[in-house]
């Protein structure tokens, strides 16, 4: 790959993140969604929750991230 | 975003911007307004960034501003004793730095209305950066243009500029590559203009390629860049679609027999 192709892929990507513009109250409601969800089936600590939003080939992938009691770590692609 | 219709006898406005700095806008906003200025057009240059100002220097007339904007601000001269000739239809609305702090938002816009019937182009030379100058810049402007160089960091960042400015309801957003470099595109080792403004998602108004020195106060008819910028006015103005080829001394045999044996 030359300077010129790894520029293209990168930069790809690079704006891919900038084009997918969710609003703060979107991210929080679906932060909530998923905590519930979670909640139902793990002792899930409070806060613990990330969730990323991230390009993934030509769509989005969301990816949950919490921790819980009764689990380590606990990585899910929604 | 683009209706082309623009009124008889009121000014288009554009700002020249690009979120990274020193990238090339006073460059382009200065040489854009020349070549305007050249097709008759009654042009004005308005320093947007009004701390780092540097529309004068790059004009060369540093040494013989009399008056600021900030002193219009405050009432002490009036708009019309602060517009500086530069050259035939090239005018400029200068700061040099000092009391910034009046040059608000609002003063711009009020200014930008009071002067729209007076020139066929204004021309605001914003600062680097999404802050607040950057907010002043763009807020009386219905027009945007956005330099980037080839470079992964100008692009993103001009991107980036690009979806802010799509939030206040631009007439039309265009693209300049600046310091582009014919060889490295022709050799397919850097992306090229088209390339970029496709990734952009935005219409190409012109390319300006990289020169040795650019001295748009002295000798600027004589350079290469100044073709570019030509191009790019028949383009705003005329609504003509010749993009400047910076390749074009790279292609077919004798050019490269030229280049190989010189
Ligand atoms: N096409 C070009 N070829 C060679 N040099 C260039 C070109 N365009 C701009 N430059 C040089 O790059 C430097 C920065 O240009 P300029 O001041 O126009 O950038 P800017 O984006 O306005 O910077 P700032 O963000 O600081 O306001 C200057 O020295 C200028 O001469
Ligand atoms: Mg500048």
């Amino acid at each position: 790959m030359n300077g010129r192709e790894r520029d293209i892929t990168r930069l790809n990507r690079m704006l891919q993140k900038e084009r997918l513009q969710l609003p703060n109250e979107a991210i929080e409601l679906l932060k909530s969604e998923v905590y519930s969800v979670f909640d139902s089936y793990f002792d899930v600590i409070k806060n613990s929750l990330e969730l990323s939003v991230l390009p993934a080939g030509k769509g989005y992938e969301v990816i949950a991230k919490i921790k819980a009691d009764n689990v380590k770590k606990l990585r899910v692609t929604i | 975003m683009e209706d082309g219709s623009y009124t008889i006898g009121m000014a288009r406005t554009m700002v020249i911007t690009s979120g990274k700095g020193g990238v090339g806008k006073t460059t382009c906003c200065a040489g854009i307004g020349t070549a305007l200025a050249a097709r008759g057009k009654k042009t004005l240059l308005m320093e947007g960034d009004v701390g780092l100002n540097n529309l004068d220097a790059v004009l060369a007339v540093e040494d013989k501003i009399l008056y600021e904007m900030s002193e219009v601000a405050c009432g002490k001269i009036s708009l019309f004793e602060c517009i500086m000739p530069i050259r035939d239809n090239l005018f400029l609305l200068p700061s040099i730095g000092t009391s910034v702090a009046l040059l608000t938002a609002e003063f711009f816009m009020e200014t930008i209305e009071k002067l729209r019937t007076e020139f066929d182009y204004i021309l605001i030379d914003s600062p680097a950066g999404l802050e607040e100058g950057f907010h002043r810049s763009v807020v009386g402007a219905q027009e945007a243009i956005i330099v980037t160089t080839p470079h992964v960091t100008s692009i993103r960042d001009g991107y980036k500029t690009s979806r802010v400015i799509a939030q206040y309801d631009m007439k039309r957003i265009e693209l300049i590559v600046n310091r582009v470099r014919g060889e490295y595109v022709y050799k397919k080792e850097s992306l090229s203009p088209e390339e970029i403004a496709d990734m952009m998602q935005l219409p190409l108004c012109g390319v300006i390629p990289e020169e040795n020195v650019i001295n748009l106060g002295y000798a600027m008819e004589r350079t290469v860049a100044a073709m570019s910028f030509s191009l790019i006015a028949a383009h705003i103005d005329g609504g003509e679609r010749k993009i400047f080829d910076c390749t074009s001394s790279y292609k077919g045999w004798k050019n490269r027999l030229k280049r190989w044996l010189s």
